[in-house]
């Protein structure tokens, strides 16, 4: 009987055994989501942008409005758009130079000591292995170290790097004038062309567009040479601002929220490698943050909007020509005001800084049409934007005047120091990693500011200069009033409407802009030899880091 | 998959024979005849009933049998049970007797699992694409996993005809049931820097080269035809140990053929052609030994076959426009785009010649239980094309190129006629062994069934019911 007994106790407690487990176990989406919500918040602390946009994403299938998932979505395209940033500047900086040992460098040395390639290089043997990789990319590299023969090096790595010989430029720029691309002044004349030609087109592309029966290619030939900047502009065109509705309506929901969802992340930065910047912002994420968050992508979309409403297909080459070498403030000048004159007159790559519009052969009238509307329309949107982005920063400030909230342990907020919930005349904001701080009174000017800014281009309205001037004044910018004196007696106007040029674009983009900047570098040059010594440019001059290449 | 009919079948002659004779032996008390005995037997004149079960050495009180249940048609079974028994039918080259015929069917599945690489390495089916960083060269641009799933069945059904002792017709075919799922992971690398940090965004790229984001599921709706095939197998040597036999025939265009728009040749799709899909001529030849007595249950078996095919006119998928700027950057940037050719040129058809293909077997057979080695050699398909890039696109996803493959067959069939069914079930297992260029699959199982059927069988096969 007692063994009955404790039998039947054994099998009750199994019974409520098995039932706690049964109550214990998660629902599995609910467990998904959780995972994905802690994978995507760690994935933000080690700033995997792509990461935690994809692990946000997996959670927002599960729970669409989960404010975790919203703030997460919102905080890696943050991230995005500082990748992005950083993928401009690496695409500004051109294509991946190899970084060789120096053994790999004395070894090259050798082989262009043996084949005397060093004019074609340039370089010279006690020069080479302080200008060493030669602008060569690593299969470059590779094919030159490698190369059996010193043909094979001339044409193989060489043709990249290789001037066109002047025979060639002659015969490349009467093809060229042939097929009506000589058009001065818009580009260069006949002559002007043959003489800029070695700086302008490497072997590599010259020696193609000869090759191919020079005199049937027409302007439109996009095959010898490079025309990537186009490429790139239909890829930032087509996916830099896909994230930025998501950014506003979670966003705005998350503002809308009645009760305020702060989102707490241990280590979360804004940063660049190149140019180094960085931006810590650790800590609660509420209303200001969340402005400031949406003023970021708004300024990211007037830069592509901008950037891609501009015929931007340049000769990259003309950039490599100049090695600024044994620089001075003369050599610089010269050669930035001859970098920009090739961009600008280069007959291939026409229509420089224009508009941009369709520009291949098989373009209809009615594409190349619609392609000028788009390009037209991206101009307004940076204008647009540019407002939306003033008046985010304007809210941001509104928020952070009005924060009742505990300040310590906010990823942007005010120094507190009386503990009263309230931002006081002697309390500032600082992000020391910009080197900013900001009074109250100082955000009130700068509210102002943006306000004033995002009236203009949202709107259409004047800016009263004199106002501007005292808004400056006010955020402690007092040397700008000077800039905005300048502004009034160049204009001759007491308002002016910033968003004019977005909102009434010319066909002609930036182009006249920058033939102004070359009339200006020109002037500077022309003056360059009566510069005062604190200009400082043969700070610039590195040739002392050098070490000669010897046997 | 277009193998195993043949298999089946083939292994259904044998099994029939041999299972009959276990099923004879163990119930008429395994009677071994010589094949000189079972020539003399057969004669013209057909067997009676009380010739077959009173032969002059068996002991009186073992003569005196039961008749077999169900009346004639057990007494027929029987007999016929006998006529095969005595017929010398061992070895892969022997045919179906005169007038008789044999209706297969048959089941399969298997689980497609690796495949071997152009090295003989067994590798993932879609291995994952990762595309290294152009930027900064380090880490990756992005990581693009197919995540390729799925499973494969089919049913196989058959007809073999005895036109002569010597002379087999048979036509066979199948239908494939396929479901086959990708389930792509994109994990985003430097690709972010340009934006393109999910699924969506990546086939938003692959729309710019050119490409239609691709199908991600495929189910056969129930099932897909496969070929079909005509075949004549002639034995035309059968010794007492040897025994050859050749074989032609016709492969019909049966096939079910994948649509273009999401067919996995051209990596738009899991869909694939479930055979050749076009007029083939197919031969071969076998030769059996046989070993002596007592070993004669043991046989050793080789054979050759091959196949070849015509061209077919075949549609040729639609393609978006390629970005031509976008690929230019891309490649500026060192990435390989080469898979990217333009197809704006593709035209509305190609002409597809299926690969040829030459295959060896040996087989070693022990009473009802068959081992096999067979390894087959695939030539390259021709896809035939003025596009320059749609030729180029074929090459490069490179799913076409010659291969070959080596499996191990181990089959064992089981006879019903002790069920007074004339027929049996079969058994196959197959394991790749080595190959390249080439699926591998597992958990290839077959099971199959045959019933014998005499059609039109000439009087010395006859049964003659009694009292005729």
């Amino acid at each position: 009987m007692k063994i009955m007994k404790t039998v039947i106790i054994a099998i009750v407690f199994a019974a409520l055994a098995l039932g706690l487990f049964a109550c214990m176990g998660e629902d599995p989406e609910e467990m998904a989501l959780h995972d994905h919500l802690r994978e995507g918040r760690r994935s933000l602390m080690y700033g995997d942008a792509g990461q935690a946009y994809n692990h946000f994403y997996e959670a927002r299938k599960i729970a669409p409005l989960h404010p975790q998932a919203l703030w997460g979505t919102i905080l890696s395209n943050d991230l995005l758009v500082w990748r992005a940033i950083s993928g401009m500047v690496d695409l500004l900086g051109g294509p991946y130079i190899y970084s060789p040992s120096r053994e790999e460098c004395f070894e090259g040395c050798q082989k262009l000591d043996t084949c005397d390639l060093w004019e074609e290089f340039r370089t010279s043997k006690e020069h080479c292995i302080a200008d060493c990789p030669w602008k060569l990319q690593p299969y470059m590299f590779e094919e030159l170290v490698a190369a059996p023969t010193c043909d094979a090096i001339r044409e193989g790595a060489g043709q990249w790097i290789v001037r066109t010989t002047p025979e060639h430029c002659r015969m490349l720029c009467e093809s060229l004038d042939y097929n009506g691309l000589i058009q001065p002044p818009e580009t260069y004349s006949l002559q002007e062309c043959i003489i800029n030609c070695p700086f302008m087109y490497v072997e590599k592309h010259s020696g193609c567009y000869l090759n191919r029966g020079y005199m049937t290619i027409n302007r439109f030939d996009r095959t010898c040479f490079e025309h990537s900047v186009l490429g790139v502009q239909i890829l930032e065109d087509n996916f830099a601002l896909r994230r930025l509705p998501e950014t506003i309506d979670f966003s705005r929901f998350l503002l809308d929220l009645e009760d305020e969802y702060q989102y707490y992340i241990k280590y979360y930065k804004w940063d660049m490698k190149e140019p180094a910047f960085e931006w810590n912002l650790d800590g609660r994420f509420s209303r200001p943050e969340l402005y400031l968050s949406r003023a970021l992508n708004y300024a990211w979309a007037v830069f592509i909007h901008f950037a891609v409403s501009q015929n931007l297909d340049l000769n990259t080459v003309a950039f490599d020509q100049y090695t600024w070498q044994g620089s001075t403030c003369k050599i610089m000048l010269w050669d930035l005001r001859k970098v920009l004159s090739h961009l600008l007159h280069d007959p291939i790559f026409i229509d420089a800084f224009r508009l941009k519009r369709e520009k291949w052969t098989e373009a209809t009238q009615a594409q190349i049409d619609a392609s000028v509307e788009r390009s037209l329309n991206h101009m307004r949107s940076t204008g647009l934007n540019m407002g939306y982005m003033f008046q985010e920063f304007a809210m941001m400030s509104k928020a952070l005047l009005g924060d009742t909230d505990r300040q310590h342990g906010k990823a942007l907020g005010y120094s507190d120091n009386n503990w009263n919930y309230r931002w006081d005349e002697d309390e500032v904001l600082e992000i020391p990693d910009l080197d900013l701080s900001f009074t109250k009174s100082q955000m009130f000017a700068f509210q102002e500011f943006c306000e004033v800014m995002a009236d203009c281009f949202i709107n259409g309205n004047e800016v009263d200069m004199q106002d501007l001037k005292l808004i400056l004044e006010a955020l402690g910018y007092e040397e700008y009033g000077i800039a905005v004196d300048l502004l009034i007696m160049v204009t001759g106007k007491d308002t002016i409407n910033f968003s004019y040029p977005f909102m009434h674009p010319s066909d002609e983009g930036i182009r006249p802009l920058m033939l102004e900047v070359e009339e200006l570098l020109n002037t500077l040059y022309d003056q360059s030899d009566s510069y005062p010594d604190f200009f400082g440019c043969d700070e610039l001059d590195y040739w002392e880091s050098y070490q000669p290449y010897t046997e | 998959m277009p193998k195993f009919m043949s298999v089946f079948c083939l292994s259904l002659i044998l099994v029939l024979v041999l299972g009959i004779g276990v099923a004879y032996s163990q119930e008429e008390g395994g009677e071994d005849k010589t094949p000189a005995d079972s020539e003399s037997a057969s004669d013209e004149t057909p067997l009676t009933e009380s010739e077959e079960v009173a032969p002059e050495d068996v002991p009186p009180e073992e003569v005196e049998k039961k008749d077999p249940p169900f009346g004639n048609y057990g007494k027929m079974i029987k007999h016929y049970e006998k006529v095969l028994m005595e017929l010398p039918l061992w070895g892969m080259s022997s045919t179906i007797p005169e007038g008789f015929a044999v209706v297969g069917m048959g089941w399969q599945t298997r689980r497609p699992y690796k495949r071997f690489d152009q090295d003989r390495k067994m590798v993932d089916i879609v291995p994952i694409i990762s595309v290294p960083d152009p930027f900064d060269q380090k880490g990756k641009f992005f990581e693009f996993d197919f995540g390729v799933s799925g499973n494969a069945s089919g049913y196989g059904a058959g007809v073999m005809y005895g036109l002569t002792d010597h002379l087999t017709l048979s036509l066979d075919t199948y239908w494939a049931v396929l479901h086959v799922k990708i389930d792509p992971i994109y994990t985003p690398g430097t690709a972010d820097k340009l934006g393109i940090v999910t699924l969506e965004d990546f086939y938003g790229m692959l729309e710019m080269l050119g490409r239609p984001r691709p199908v991600l599921q495929y189910d056969s709706d129930p099932a897909d035809l496969g070929d079909t095939t005509f075949l004549a197998k002639w034995n035309n040597y059968r010794g007492d140990n040897v025994a050859t036999a050749i074989q032609g025939g016709i492969i019909f265009p049966t096939a079910h053929q994948a649509d273009p728009q999401q067919n996995i040749i051209f990596g738009l799709g899991p869909e694939l052609d479930t055979g050749a899909g076009a007029w083939g001529a197919k031969g071969g030849a076998m030769i059996d030994f046989k070993m002596p007595a007592p070993a004669d249950f043991v046989c050793i078996s080789f054979m050759a076959e091959g196949a070849y095919f015509l061209s077919d006119k075949r549609d040729t998928p639609k393609f978006p426009p390629l970005e031509q700027d976008v690929k230019d950057y891309l490649a500026s940037q060192g990435i390989d785009v080469d898979i990217f050719p333009d197809l704006t040129d593709t035209g509305d058809y190609y002409y597809y010649t299926p690969p040829p293909y030459f295959a060896a077997t040996a087989g070693l057979s022990l009473g009802i239980v068959n081992i096999a080695y067979r390894h087959g050699f695939g030539g390259t398909a021709k896809y035939e094309s003025d596009s320059e890039g749609f030729k180029a696109l074929v090459d490069s996803i490179g799913l076409v190129g010659y291969g070959d493959d080596g499996k191990i067959t181990v089959s064992t069939n089981v006879p019903l006629t002790p069920l007074f069914i004339p027929g049996l079930l079969s058994f196959n297992f197959e394991y790749a062994t080595d190959g390249r260029n080439a699926l591998v699959f597992r958990d290839v199982y077959t099971i199959g069934a045959g019933i014998g059927i005499p059609i039109d069988v000439p009087d010395r096969y006859k049964f003659k019911p009694e009292g005729e």
